[in-house]
């Protein structure tokens, strides 16, 4: 398997996470343990050669690296949050196009600072950027067949629609298609062929390791569909339960024996609280604790779920102000979610 | 340093130039790579493991054993050639358990003592 894709500083405040990782290098870490003959196209700053060869030494796969002169950092206040790009992916100075032209399979990633441009028989192809993904076929690129494993936002971007279904069909229109994949988050994965359309889980893990995980998503989905010949969305669903896996230990490689130890159960509808209301509790007093409160709206609402937030939507005011339309809107949710920091009386009162 | 709850050889910032960091100061918050689950349950928080060099594919890489001999699973962090340099000057480091999560091991590695 051939792997087109970046090598980039990861850094993670909480929980902490100081790693030279990327979508390529992870891709190429990640599937080490199912298949040999791995090898990473991608660019790498000079300063990162020695530590990129030790992590490839480690893991077993070879790389072919383009040296350029500036480091690209993702900084991650939190698993969750939005990374904050180092140098801003406008001010990059972008080096060529790598070129890679093979008869194997090969999963092409987008690029923060540069491109790939490949022609291969069976190709998959992860955008990887929500702001601006780029068709596959834009740059020159040509597969045989080919795989497209987006997220909502990125099919979206791509395809200028609001409605999964109207993504799908639009996404499959492109040359030599033949699957086309939206990731959900906790909804799982829609798994679309010409002729098929099935839904897969997310699975439901002890601890939640986000970063990286759409990288395991689209580097086991190639492992099993394009060198295993699975069926998609099987194959889909096995690349579920390595993200998942992923997911609960953020270690690499996925071990070989990752699905038959595999023990973790669907997300189901009860778990993604998809028909409750949350109430978001927490002191506003501080920009700290308003950028807690955001940060807390902002990631529960982001997989579905409905919450109501005293401070977004009743706002700071007199007690005798916001009594009663806070109570209103907890006596209508069915949980609390409490950021307890410090003593304070309001949610103390709320938690009860 | 307040707050900081990870390294102190690299702070919140990018990897600095290996040869600017001393090897007696190396303090590296990661993860432990490729564990097994048989070695990793057995281990505590603060439990110290060895970290040791080994040969793959004519390459040196850095693993983490128990004191018992026992490989608890492999080291990646960035600054691991710098790592490889110091121990190359016959600095000694050991992996201190911090936190283990399911499947999710992190250590910090520092240097076991001085050489002499």
């Amino acid at each position: 398997m051939i792997i087109a894709g970046g090598c980039y500083l990861e850094h993670c405040d909480e929980p902490y996470w100081h790693e030279l990782y990327g979508s390529g290098v992870r891709a190429a870490a990640c599937i080490g343990a199912l298949t040999k003959d791995v090898k990473l196209i991608t660019y790498a700053c000079k300063d990162d050669l020695s530590s990129l060869a030790a992590t490839a030494s480690t893991f077993g796969f070879e790389v072919e690296s383009t040296h350029i002169n500036h480091r690209t950092s993702f900084h991650y206040t939190h698993g969750l949050c939005t990374p904050l790009i180092t140098p801003h992916p406008l001010q990059i100075e972008r080096p060529a196009s790598l070129l890679v032209n093979t008869g194997d399979i090969l999963l092409r990633f987008g690029f923060i600072e540069g491109d790939a441009i490949v022609h291969s028989d069976s190709v998959v192809y992860d955008p990887q950027s929500a702001y601006a993904p780029r068709p596959f076929w834009e740059n020159g690129s040509t597969a045989k067949r080919l795989a497209i494993v987006a997220n909502r936002a990125e099919a979206k971007a791509l395809t200028g629609c609001d409605n999964e279904d109207e993504m799908l069909k639009s996404l499959l229109t492109g040359k030599n298609v033949e699957v086309v994949i939206i990731k959900l988050g906790p909804s799982g994965a829609l798994v679309a062929t010409q002729s098929d359309r099935v839904t897969i889980p997310a699975y439901e893990t002890d601890f939640v390791w986000p970063i990286g995980s759409g990288d395991v998503f689209s580097t086991f989905f190639t492992y099993y569909w394009a060198e295993k010949a699975i069926a998609p969305a099987n194959a889909a669903d096995k690349a579920s339960k390595a993200a998942a896996y992923y997911c609960n230990s953020g270690a690499l490689p996925i071990p070989v024996e990752f699905e038959t130890t595999f023990n973790f159960p669907p997300v189901g509808r009860r778990t993604l609280l998809s028909d409750k209301t949350i109430y978001l509790a927490g002191p506003f007093f501080t920009m700290a604790q308003r950028w807690l409160i955001r940060e807390s709206l902002v990631h529960l609402r982001t997989p579905g779920i409905s919450v109501f937030s005293p401070f977004h939507e009743v706002g700071i005011g007199t007690a005798q102000e916001v009594y009663t339309p806070d109570i209103v809107g907890l006596e209508k949710s069915s949980v609390v979610f409490a950021c307890l920091d410090g003593l304070d009386s309001g949610t103390l009162f709320e938690i009860g | 340093m307040s707050g900081s709850g990870g390294s102190s050889s690299t702070g919140t910032g990018g990897i600095p130039g290996h040869s600017e960091i001393d090897c007696a100061m190396i303090a590296e918050k990661t993860i432990l790579n490729s564990p097994d689950p048989d070695v990793l349950k057995d281990l505590r928080k603060n439990d110290v493991l060895i970290v040791t060099l080994k040969v793959r594919n004519g390459q040196n890489i850095l693993v983490a054993e128990t004191q018992d001999g026992r490989t608890a699973g492999s080291l990646t962090l960035p600054l691991l050639p710098r790592i490889l340099e110091c121990m190359g000057q016959a600095f000694e480091y050991v992996a201190i358990v911090t936190d283990i999560l399911g499947g999710r091991c992190i250590v910090i590695i520092q240097p076991k003592a001085r050489p002499t």
